[in-house]
């Protein structure tokens, strides 16, 4: 089950937001990634793992090895999270009008 | 390291809802009595420890939390006041005026309801402060916006 809350915590680390920049601009595998990186390759899985467990990168195999690519859904949670900022501040706006008016 | 990416395009954010109050009453509720109904507990700041949240009305005035020791966060600056019918304001709860979004409102009449439509736009300001954007933070809800809606 894809969360924001898990997005959010994956993201908080700049790291993994490079890496899913770079994932953004080419879907590639770990390799390719730790070379871009000043990181080792086992360093960019675990990041990966993380990024996969948010829902944020989806990974494919393709021959023998595994690509990786940004994933919309979980980034669609999150639209929806931040969208929610103003859906609920607006229905506390809507909810809290006095008693007595009209309401339908 | 990969290169700074320029901010492309976001779209702005668009809200309606519609509430049983006169046009006038509407707009003074969102306004000068935002502090009655804004979530300050769970949308500021400070959160638990917010006492107040104010819209000072008139153009140039600020949006401010004040915290309950006397601090103030400025959370952005009235552009427009236009009673009972629109105001707009910049946006940058927890961080510095240089990342100010833009929030607009709109009042209007229908039947004896008043339509309330907001705008939430100007998010392209976040993206070049990515790496300001790991500090500070309202809630985590804005910290990945810049970089990460426009996917």
């Amino acid at each position: 089950m894809t969360t924001y809350t898990n997005a959010l915590e994956a993201l908080a680390n700049p790291r993994r937001r490079s890496i899913l920049e770079l994932l953004r601009k080419k879907p590639q595998s770990v390799g390719a990634l730790a070379r871009k990186l000043p990181v080792t390759q086992p360093a960019v899985s675990q990041h990966l793992r993380v990024l996969r467990e948010a829902g944020l990168v989806g990974v494919e195999q393709h021959a023998n090895r595994r690509v990786y690519s940004v994933a919309p859904d979980g980034l669609l949670a999150l639209r929806s999270y931040i969208d929610s900022f103003w859906d609920d501040v607006l229905n506390t706006f809507v909810d809290s009008t006095p008693k007595g008016a009209n309401r339908k | 390291m990969i290169d700074q990416q320029k901010a492309a395009h976001v779209e702005p954010i668009v809200k309606q809802i519609t509430v049983d109050l006169t046009l006038e009453a509407a707009f003074r509720r969102f306004t000068e009595g935002i502090d009655e109904w804004w979530p300050k507990r769970t949308h500021s700041v400070w959160m638990e420890e917010t006492a107040r949240v104010e819209m000072q009305s008139s153009v140039g005035g600020s949006l401010v939390e004040h915290h309950r020791d006397g601090r103030q966060s400025v959370w952005g600056t009235i552009k427009e006041w236009d009673p009972p019918h629109r105001i707009a304001f910049t946006w940058h709860p927890g961080r510095d005026e240089s990342t100010e979004q833009l929030v607009e409102v709109e009042f209007s009449m229908i039947g004896d309801r008043t339509r309330v439509d907001l705008i939430h736009s100007n998010w392209e300001a976040l993206g070049e402060e990515a790496s300001k954007m790991r500090e500070g933070y309202v809630s985590g809800w804005d910290q990945v916006l810049g970089q990460f809606l426009s996917i």
